[in-house]
This record gives structure tokens, C-alpha cells and sequence, in this order.
């Protein structure tokens, strides 16, 4: 996975600018307090429940934790438009899931599978294995 | 012989014919023969149309000489009430089924399995199958349009007389007058016997309504040896191994051309089919065949190259949708399996390619109901006889006539590219509708039973966080999915929670 945490972005921009020893004293104050120690932002966790079917697209987002819309399965129209949005991660269609990115959308999401690692064991998401959206067959 | 023997009278035949109707009634026949009727003197059936002209078989095929060469191309002329002699198009190959049973040497074979090949891919004509001139030849015909021409010309079921007592004497006469069908020609049997050790007398000169000269006298007591029946006289005269004065033969012909016997056919006394207690070899149960005339439906089409065709076997199959990998039915193939010896694929002397057409017609009323049906055809390669063969299947198309018989539409196979077959089953799948693509991801979250994978799935977000989640349930009636997850708090993908 890249790393470009925010302390690195911020102390890049110090370095060219012309802010006050004040200023610079108050954001290494800020510093500490906040993410100096590199701990990570909080994570959040939800549960959901939603509905779809074999013919019916549901799209949902991780953020809002909510499901966002929906869409016919083989609706070329409708998938054009959902690909082009960048407020959902997942969509599920029956046997299917699909992801905001590769040839579903314009997001950059992919997906993996950790055959691995136990649901509760994973801490950190894996650097890399992630899978983008292709074209598959449709077993309807 | 016969001037030493005294001439049935009118009475007598009289008597015979109250006698054999006084059997109790029996089944067998085109219809089951259990009605009485006064029959003739003589039937001579090998004088109708319908019957070929004799012939004389290659090597030990006297089984399909007499069941194909003789008694099917009866008894589809007759159903056809076509001309036997007028074109090789009305005559049925004996060859055909021979090489298909005899393993590629030069074996006898079962007059019923000749059958067995006719009932779904029925029997080429002489028209269409290859020229042969030696039996070691072992021939299989390639080209579809001459496999699609036999599929019309077929077995529907076969038919079994018991030969053993007056009785079953009366039913052969029977349905050899009129085939149990009132007003209609009769039918022809095949029967085995031995054919070593066998007299005969080759200048009768006694009555007769149907004028043959030669006269079986002997049973035979070695060897197997198929041969037809077509007619009777209840006239002839003949004399049991003690000399006793009986009345009444068979009229039998042989497959070893009309210089033997009287023009191939010879009397068959009725009595050998009584008295067992010598050793003469006679079967007591007679074979006949009913036969149908059909339009093929629903045609597999076979291009393939292999060097011992007895490794080989077919399979056909049926499932109701473009991406099934499998079939949901499979259908036996009653012709090519392990077959023909270590040969090519068209025999001994025949290159190693062929163009096969197998029948899947009688299955193909269960597409009816698929809306995208894929067939298949499975092809195993396992090893038999003495050599291993190698080779691969170049082209699998179906040809689909039941919506233009005359116009089919025609569904190729892209797993047929000529690769080399493998071992075991090589699965060829021919879909009629092409298969649906939509974008999404290769990943599966179901496993094969339609349960939610246990293992969890980690997903980069639209926003460049990630989210690892876990289904926790699946309700398919509903559509219901249930699932718990973890958003990581920014890019860095810590999924630890404060």
C-alpha cells in the first residue's frame, strides 16, 4: 500500500514557506498532540443489511454506511452512469459484487480475498492483491 | 428323394393348416399374432419387390448379412413399398453394422446388436457406404450427409418367435404370410443354425407351391451361422433322419450368393424345428424387426483425426444454460464405442480422419422447454487393444432442423480447436446463445452451494480508505445479504478502533 500520511505532507509544506517561529512552535505543539506519534486515524465498524437480486444492481457506500441506489443487471445506460459517480465502494448482484473501480467505475476501488487471515486478525489492509473489476460472465 | 416320397394331397394340407390353428394363440409379429386365419400353401417373400437380390457376404458377417442386408432392407422397402433391386439407395449395408460389432478382425457377431446400432442412428445404404471388397478392410464411412441419410432408415423395435412346437411353427407362417397385419405383405426372420456338417438335397423334385430344388436333409452340427427365412410350403415333402414322411418346410436363404443351394435358398423342414434330439444345431428362436422411417431433428456433427479408434467413445449431452460447463443429462451413444479395433478412423486401410453424424434427435424434445440449451458432446479416450492411439477432434457443430428442415441452424463448438485429446473425457460444448459479459469483479463472495464465503474480503474504497468486511448471511428467497465491516480511519488502512 503507498503511504503518504498527512505529517509527511505537512512538513514538506513548512519546509517552503515563510510561517512564523511561532506558528511553526504551535503546529510541532499540534504535532504531538495529534499524529506526531504516527497512530493511525480511528477506524470505524457498522454492520448492514441489503437487499438485491440476480437482475438488480445494489450499489452501497463504507462511508455512509448506507446503501446509495440500484440498477438493472445488463443496463449499459445505468452502469455508464454508476461508474462515473464516486460516492459508493460496493454493489451486489446476486451472485456478483462489483467495486468502484476497474471497468465498474472511476474510483480506483478493488477488491481481495483473504483466504489467510481471519476476519478478526486482519488489523491492517494488505499492501497489495486487490483486484479490479472486469468483464465476467453473467449466469443468469 | 423326393419321387420316392408320396404327394400331399388337399386334405392333407387341409389337416396341417386345422392342426397349426388349433394351437393356442401367441404374441410376436409387427402385431401380435393371435388371431386365426386360413394361410396359404405357400409364401415366397424373397420374390416381392422388397427383397434384394442375394448376395455373398465378406468374412463372418453372415449376422448383419442376414438381419441388415437382407431382413431390414425388407422390411423398410416394404414399409417404403420401394423397389430393393432398383437402387443401391434401397439396399442397407450389412458392412455397416459389421465393422461397427466385429472389434476390426474378422469375428462373428449377434444379429440383435446390429439392431441395437439402428435404433438412434439408424442404417446407411449401400449408396453411402464405402466400397468394400475384402472383409479386412473393417470400413467406416466419413461424412456427415451420409450418416444424416441412415438416421432416417431405423430399428423401432425388434421382434422374437419361438420356433419350439406346431404352435410356433403356425405363428412364423403367420407373420410370414402377413406380419399379423391383415392384407398386408408378410414379414422375413433371421434364425441361426450351424452350417458344417449339413446335408442337403440339391435336386428335389417333389411338390411344391414354391418350386425350390434343394432340400436341407441334414442338420449342421459345427460352426454359427446366420441365415434369413422368407417364406414356407406347406407341400414340400421331407423325411425325417428315421424316415419318416413329414410335410412342410421353411424357405431359408443364405448370404453366399446364388450359386449355392437353388439360387442361395434352400427348404427349411418344419420338422428339424421339432425333433431336437439329434445333434444338429438349429436356434429355436427366430428374429424380426420392425423398422420406422423418420426425419432427423437434431444432428451432432463430428470432424476428428485419431489413429486406434477402439480407445475411443462418444457421449452426448444436454444443459440449460451457455455457460454450464457440464451437462445437466447425459445420453448414451449406441455406435463408435471402443469399436473397430486398432484402426483409424476409417479402418484398416482408411486414413485417420472421419466425419461422423450422430442422432441426438429422440433426446432433443427436452430442449424444448430450455431457453438457451447447450449441448455437448463427450468424447473419452481411453486406451484398448494393442496400441494407444493419439489424435483430436477439429470441428463439433450441431445442425438443428426443427425449425427449417431444410435450412438448419448451425451451433459450433469453440472448445473444438484441435488440440490433442487427453485421456479420460474430453468435454465439447456447443451453446446456441452466446454468453451474457457485464462488468464486475472476478472475486466470488458466494461458494459454490450459494453460501457466503467464511473468508473475509478486504475492499479499497472510492475515497482511497479501505474497508475490510465480512457476509454474515444470505437469505436467496429475499435477497437479503447481511454483512459487518470495518472502515479504516484514512488511506493508511489501520483497521484499529479507539
Amino acid at each position: 500500500m503507498e503511504n503518504t500520511g498527512k505529517i509527511s505532507k505537512v512538513r514538506a509544506g513548512a519546509r517552503h514557506t515563510g510561517i512564523s517561529l511561532l506558528a511553526m512552535a504551535f503546529l510541532a505543539a499540534s504535532c504531538v498532540a495529534w499524529s506526531c506519534d504516527r497512530s493511525p486515524a480511528p477506524a470505524v465498524s457498522g454492520s448492514s443489511a441489503i437487499s438485491t437480486n440476480d437482475s438488480t444492481w445494489t450499489y452501497y457506500s463504507f462511508e455512509s454506511g448506507k446503501t446509495i441506489g440500484e440498477s438493472r443487471l445488463m443496463d449499459e445506460e445505468a452502469d455508464a452512469a454508476w461508474a462515473a459517480r464516486n460516492d459508493w465502494d460496493i454493489a451486489i448482484c446476486g451472485d456478483m459484487i462489483r467495486t468502484n473501480g476497474g471497468s465498474s467505475g472511476s474510483a480506483g476501488a478493488a477488491i481481495l480475498r483473504d483466504t489467510a487471515t481471519s476476519y478478526g486478525n486482519i488489523l491492517n489492509a494488505p499492501s497489495e492483491g486487490y483486484i479490479s473489476d472486469t468483464q465476467v460472465v453473467v449466469k443468469r | 428323394m423326393a419321387t420316392t416320397k408320396p404327394h400331399i394331397t388337399t386334405s392333407m394340407i387341409a389337416t396341417l393348416l386345422l392342426a397349426c390353428a388349433s394351437a393356442a394363440a401367441g404374441t410376436g409379429g409387427r402385431s401380435p399374432i393371435t388371431d386365426k386365419v386360413l394361410l396359404p400353401a405357400g409364401v415366397d417373400n424373397s420374390l416381392l419387390k422388397y427383397f434384394p437380390p442375394v448376395f455373398a457376404q465378406l468374412g463372418g458377417s453372415c449376422a448383419q448379412a442376414s438381419t441388415v442386408g437382407y431382413v431390414f432392407t425388407y422390411e423398410m422397402n416394404r414399409l417404403l413399398d420401394r423397389d430393393a433391386s432398383a437402387s443401391p439407395a434401397n439396399r442397407f449395408n450389412y458392412l455397416y453394422t459389421w465393422n461397427l460389432l466385429n472389434g476390426g478382425s474378422d469375428d462373428g457377431t449377434f444379429s440383435t446388436d446390429g439392431y441395437s446400432a439402428g435404433y438412434f442412428n439408424g442404417i446407411m445404404t449401400e449408396e453411402d457406404f464405402p466400397k468394400q471388397t475384402s472383409a479386412y478392410q473393417f470400413s467406416w464411412a466419413s461424412g456427415y450427409n451420409k450418416y444424416f441419410n441412415a438416421m432416417h432408415y431405423r430399428v423401432a423395435s425388434t421382434i422374437s418367435i419361438e420356433v419350439a412346437d406346431t404352435e410356433g411353427i403356425y405363428k412364423l407362417k403367420h407373420y410370414l404370410y402377413d406380419g399379423g397385419e391383415e392384407g398386408e405383405p408378410g414379414g422375413i426372420v433371421s434364425f441361426g443354425s450351424a452350417a458344417g456338417n449339413w446335408r442337403f438335397d440339391d435336386d428335389y423334385l417333389g411338390p411344391s407351391e414354391t418350386g425350390y430344388h434343394c432340400m436341407l436333409t441334414k442338420l449342421a452340427t459345427e460352426g454359427a451361422h446366420a441365415m434369413t427365412i422368407v417364406g414356407y410350403d406347406d407341400t414340400v415333402e421331407c423325411l425325417t433322419d428315421d424316415g419318416q414322411l413329414t410335410y412342410g418346410a421353411f424357405i431359408a436363404v443364405n448370404s453366399w450368393g446364388v450359386f449355392y443351394h437353388d439360387r442361395g435358398r434352400y427348404y427349411l423342414p418344419y420338422h428339424f424345428f421339432l425333433d431336437r434330439s439329434g445333434d444338429g444345431i438349429l436356434d429355436m428362436d427366430v428374429t424380426g424387426v420392425n423398422v420406422k422411417y423418420e426425419d432427423p431433428t437434431v444432428v451432432f456433427k463430428i470432424n476428428m483425426d485419431y489413429t486406434s479408434r477402439d480407445d475411443i467413445s462418444f457421449k452426448m449431452g444436454i444443459a440449460d444454460k451457455p455457460y454450464s460447463e457440464l451437462p445437466s443429462n447425459n445420453f448414451p451413444v449406441s455406435i463408435f464405442n471402443n469399436a473397430g479395433g486398432d484402426n483409424g478412423m476409417q479402418g484398416a486401410l482408411g486414413p485417420s480422419e472421419i466425419e461422423l453424424g450422430l442422432n441426438f434427435s429422440d433426446y432433443a424434445s427436452g430442449t424444448d422447454r430450455m431457453d438457451e440449451p447447450k449441448f455437448f458432446l463427450i468424447v473419452s479416450r481411453n486406451r484398448r487393444g494393442n496400441s494407444a492411439g493419439e489424435g483430436s477432434v477439429t470441428s463439433v457443430e450441431v445442425y438443428d432442423y426443427r425449425n427449417d428442415p431444410f435450412h438448419p441452424t448451425v451451433y459450433s463448438s469453440p472448445d473444438a480447436d484441435g488440440s490433442p485429446l487427453k485421456w479420460g473425457d474430453n468435454i465439447f460444448g456447443i451453446p446456441t446463445t452466446p454468453l451474457k459479459y457485464t462488468s464486475a469483479s472476478p472475486v466470488r463472495w458466494l461458494d459454490k452451494y450459494g453460501k457466503p464465503l467464511r473468508d473475509p474480503f478486504v475492499v479499497r474504497t472510492s475515497s482511497g480508505r479501505y474497508a475490510k468486511i465480512r457476509f454474515t448471511g444470505y437469505d436467496p428467497s429475499t435477497g437479503k445479504i447481511t454483512f459487518e465491516y470495518v472502515l479504516s480511519g484514512d488511506e493508511e488502512g489501520s483497521f484499529v478502533r479507539k
